[in-house]
């Protein structure tokens, strides 16, 4: 006579030591496998894109023509002298 | 059956149990895997392959014999002599024979023969059969995917089916309740014309039943359905290897609707098997009325006797209703030598106006049968409700032809619909 007994969970799908699938969790998935995939490629574009976006924004970044202030020597010379001071 | 083969399970120590290899490491990632569709099933390498003259089964070895005083040659039409060396199977009358059958190794037959061998010897080998554990109720909140036979044993919680054997054995005896239930689901895998095999015609007979099986949402459960005051029925018609099938495999049927009553009517002289005579009996007790075996309060197994016109002109069985009953006719062969029979039964499956599905061995076979109907003088009063299709839920194993054992089949692999008229035809 057969066990009826209380559902044992999907574990039983896997070889219990290296937690592989087994023959039967493969056949069961094999049939998603292309739309799965087709998914993971629409949904990993989204960040993807993002990030290639920036990056390609970013580094048309032109700062040639931010001024940058002129500061004359005898000003340079009294700041290093504050700055080793301090130290 | 299944008792027969479980009782050897036990009483046979175990031979092999090949089925939960544990491998050490993993070898192949799983990417790999699937990529190529490698389903890691080398286990038919590890049985082992016996002729069926030498194999240590004496009824395989009666078998063989039996095929050598029946069966013909495919190419010389004389007693068949020379087994295959690929197969193990006696195929033909002699070498030169086996060699000049171009059809043969065209085709490459020897390898489904070779299926069938190994498939019996499995059967007998005594392993440990886990594919026979059966799940129980469907927990609250999981869905049951009626897409594949892998998705169906995945989702109902069966244990895995690693190999083909572990397949065969339980697509063999649960393919019967299976073909009933997927019909009936809600998410059937068979659609609508034309992108499936269902006719409109067909539509409306299965929303009919759908109708008792699903009914209207209602908060009083009184009023939840007029139509269940008595409990769907369910006609196997011809009704052979499946009457013999024990009550918790029809309970894996009723898993699948667990809110509905199911009264499984087997009808005709091969309907009850006696485990003491070990026969075939037609009951003549009871005045006539059927054997029943109620398994539990949802399911009960009813055996009856005769053929099912007798059955139907003795008027025990009205009324019939197309919300309530049903009529399922597992390989009927109707142009064997029970034609006479089918001819009177068809007249009472097309006036009860309930749906009536066919399956067949083969595309060939369910082919002979539709046009058997196709030719028959009542075909003006019959509706097709499905197309001849596929099985899904067709048992997945092979067996072979005793008088001819170059063709092979598999139980309820194809399967069609038809109905009485339901309406009146306007003459044009």
């Amino acid at each position: 006579m057969p066990v009826i007994g209380a559902p044992k969970g999907h574990d039983r799908y896997r070889n219990p030591k290296t937690h592989e699938m087994t023959p039967a969790l493969l056949r069961v998935r094999a049939p998603y496998f292309f739309r799965n995939m087709v998914g993971f490629a629409v949904v990993s574009s989204i960040p993807l894109g993002v990030y290639l976006y920036t990056y390609h924004l970013l580094n048309k970044d032109e700062f040639g023509d931010i001024p940058i202030p002129p500061v004359s020597d005898a000003e340079l010379a009294k700041l290093r002298e504050e700055y080793n001071k301090k130290n | 059956m299944i008792q027969a083969i479980s009782r050897r399970a036990v009483a046979l120590p175990k031979v092999a149990c090949s089925v939960a290899r544990v491998q050490p490491n993993r070898s192949v990632s799983f990417l790999k895997k699937l990529l190529f569709l490698d389903d890691g099933n080398n286990e038919g390498n590890e049985v082992k392959f016996y002729s069926w003259d030498e194999s240590p089964y004496e009824d395989l070895r009666t078998r063989a014999a039996f095929i050598r005083a029946k069966a013909l040659c495919p190419v010389t039409k004389k007693p068949v002599n020379f087994v295959c060396p690929y197969s193990g199977i006696p195929t033909h009358h002699d070498e030169q024979a086996w060699k000049n059958d171009t059809e043969y190794h065209e085709q490459k037959k020897y390898e489904l023969l070779k299926k069938v061998n190994l498939y019996e010897h499995d059967l007998r080998s005594g392993r440990k059969f886990d594919e026979f554990i059966f799940p129980g109720e469907q927990a609250h909140d999981y869905m049951i995917n009626m897409a594949s036979w892998d998705s169906f044993f995945y989702t109902r919680d069966f244990n895995p089916m690693n190999t083909e054997f572990n397949m065969a054995a339980a697509t063999k005896v649960l393919t019967y309740p299976l073909t009933i239930g997927s019909m009936f689901f809600k998410y059937s895998p068979y659609g609508l014309q034309p992108n499936g095999p269902v006719t409109i015609e067909g539509l409306r007979s299965l929303s009919a039943l759908r109708y008792t099986l699903y009914p209207p949402y209602s908060k009083v459960k009184e009023a939840a359905s007029t139509y269940k005051e008595r409990p769907m029925r369910i006609f196997i018609v011809g009704a052979k290897m499946e009457a013999m099938l024990p009550g918790y495999v029809w309970k894996q049927f009723g898993y699948l609707f667990p809110d509905t009553k199911f009264e499984i009517h087997f009808v005709g002289p091969e309907s009850y098997f006696d485990p003491q005579s070990r026969a075939f009996v037609v009951n003549d007790s009871n005045n006539g009325r059927a054997i029943v075996n109620r398994y539990d309060e949802q399911i009960s197994l009813h055996h009856h006797t005769q053929y099912f016109h007798e059955l139907y002109d003795m008027g025990d069985l009205f009324p019939f209703d197309p919300y309530l009953d049903v009529f399922f006719l597992f390989h009927p062969g109707f142009q064997t030598a029970d034609e006479g029979h089918w001819n009177k039964s068809l007249k009472g499956l097309l006036e009860s106006k309930c749906a009536v599905y066919v399956t067949g061995y083969h595309q060939t076979d369910i082919l002979r049968e539709y046009s058997w109907l196709r030719n028959h003088p009542l075909w003006e009063e019959t509706d097709i409700l499905m197309r001849q299709s596929k099985n899904i839920f067709g048992s997945t194993k092979l067996d072979l032809v005793d008088s001819n054992p170059t063709e092979t089949f598999q139980a309820n692999n194809e399967i069609f619909g038809f109905r009485g008229k339901r309406y009146h035809a306007i003459k044009k």
